[in-house]
């Protein structure tokens, strides 16, 4: 009971083994490290405000993920039924939804490395590289899913955690609920719409506490210890 | 009843089978267990999470820690013993070491000193049991306050509540005594581990859907539990394709 709730947790918490064999896209392995940890720069540049700051992460994630193709892959057979409108709104739904996420989860990880560890190739054009994030309270393992594509750039399409030894796939997570969602609503893409704008603005009022928290501190006050 | 039978079917599994059993992915109840979700969920909106609140308030989180090492360490017997089912000799003997040291040195598991020494503990119900006998899980199940479940694991339930030590240990020789003492356990046990369980149950409500997330995560823990936290090795055959949509 217990590791599974942790689980969930751990996996929301970041929202974004290994006996398989060894490195094999040297390329991907290096896409990951550099990109990741041009991310982790971005939290961890002291001379970007949350606007700089947010915008520069902004742009390194649409160079990054491919969004589009993540989008329609959370809702499965639903890409081809909804209207051009539907997934105009819905897609704009989900990159918002995203940054949010960004916004008030990634801020967590400030000051962390991302050590890449090995990697598989599925086939020639999809492999999954694994990296361990260095941090205070212990190493979290984080798996990219990456996919090389035609015009030979690499984008990462999924993110999976693995939590006592549970990989979680966070895409793959999310499409599972998102399908229930439009399954439950006979496809209804407002419904699903509603319920991911729900969710950002959850996560807005979050990062605007979060923001006001940080300023009301006192400078060079000593943050308190444990959770 | 529909549970009972299907209870009785995964349990008429042949039990001589080499592999783990497979977890179901299937979800025939699912009407009934999205019920008793949000029956669960409101108990723990009503009751247990202001009780939790309570509980925390007046519990310094060093105590909470204490709490959970002393009922960690009344399940650790259960543990040796579903060690020695599964035929995994190391890790009984590491269950017993650690429930003997830190019954004694630990004060009667208030303190897990084993994990302070390095040796962390691990836990093993006969649900898992019967998963490394070859019994398939049978379907998901949401029971009314224990929460997520399916046939096997409901047995296990049941098989460690009935081995447990805690159930026979006579406290006062008063009937009435010892059983407000085994429910005063089992009410602490239960705010200590709500208590624990805060974030993670802020988390899953804020899940688009919150049954799908449960579901699959108490699913998937499950067999990484079953695979003693090794991860899968074909973890990486069957992931979807990206360009199908």
């Amino acid at each position: 009971m217990a590791h599974f709730i942790k689980t969930i947790a751990i996996a929301a918490g970041v929202a974004l083994a290994t006996g398989f064999s060894a490195a094999a896209d040297q390329a991907s392995e290096n896409y990951v490290r550099v990109n990741a940890n041009a991310a982790l720069d971005t939290l961890n540049n002291p001379e970007l405000d949350a606007d700089d700051r947010r915008a520069e992460f902004q742009a390194l994630m649409n160079r990054f993920t491919d969004l589009e193709r993540v989008s329609r892959f959370v809702i499965g057979r639903y890409a081809r039924t909804f209207s051009d409108a539907e997934f105009e709104s819905y897609l704009t739904a989900y990159s918002r939804y995203g940054l949010a996420t960004y916004e008030a989860e990634l801020d967590k990880y400030r000051g962390e490395e991302i050590e890449v560890t090995g990697s598989t190739d599925r086939n020639d054009s999809d492999s999954v590289v694994e990296t361990v994030v260095r941090r205070a309270s212990g190493d979290l393992p984080v798996r990219w899913r990456v996919l090389k594509m035609d015009d030979g750039n690499y984008q990462v399409v999924d993110v999976a955690l693995e939590i006592d030894g549970n990989l979680l796939w966070l895409a793959i997570e999310q499409r599972a609920q998102f399908i229930a969602i439009l399954d439950r609503s006979n496809g209804d893409a407002q419904e699903l719409i509603n319920t991911i704008n729900g969710m950002t603005a959850r996560l807005e009022a979050r990062a605007v506490a979060q923001r006001t928290d940080a300023s009301n501190a006192i400078p060079g006050a000593t943050p308190q210890s444990g959770r | 009843m529909k549970i009972f039978s299907v209870l009785a079917l995964a349990l008429s599994v042949a039990a001589c089978a080499t592999s783990p059993g497979q977890t179901s992915r299937e979800d025939p109840y699912e009407d009934f267990n999205r019920s008793m979700l949000e029956f669960n969920l409101a108990v723990d909106d009503a009751v247990l999470e202001p009780a939790s609140q309570a509980y925390t308030a007046v519990t310094p989180r060093w105590g909470r820690d204490r709490v959970a090492d002393f009922f960690g360490n009344l399940g650790e017997p259960v543990t040796f013993v579903n060690d020695v089912l599964q035929g995994e000799p190391d890790r009984a003997a590491e269950t017993g070491i650690r429930f003997v040291v830190n019954s004694t040195v630990g004060l009667a598991g208030i303190f897990d000193v084993m994990r302070f020494g390095g040796m962390e503990g691990h836990d093993e119900d006969f649900g898992q049991t019967l998963a490394v006998w070859g019994v398939d899980s049978g379907p998901y199940l949401v029971m009314p306050l224990l929460g997520s479940t399916n046939p096997r694991d409901l047995v296990g339930f049941g098989v460690d509540r009935a081995m447990s030590p805690t159930n026979y240990v006579v406290y006062s020789g008063d009937d009435d005594e010892d059983l407000a003492i085994r429910s005063g356990m089992v009410i602490l046990n239960g705010l200590n581990a709500r208590s624990r369980a805060q974030t993670a149950i802020e988390t899953l409500r804020e899940q688009p859907e919150p049954y799908i997330a449960l579901r699959r995560t108490y699913t998937s823990q499950r067999d990484a539990e079953i695979r003693n936290g090794q991860t899968d090795p074909n973890a990486y055959q069957d992931l979807p394709d990206f360009d199908d949509f």
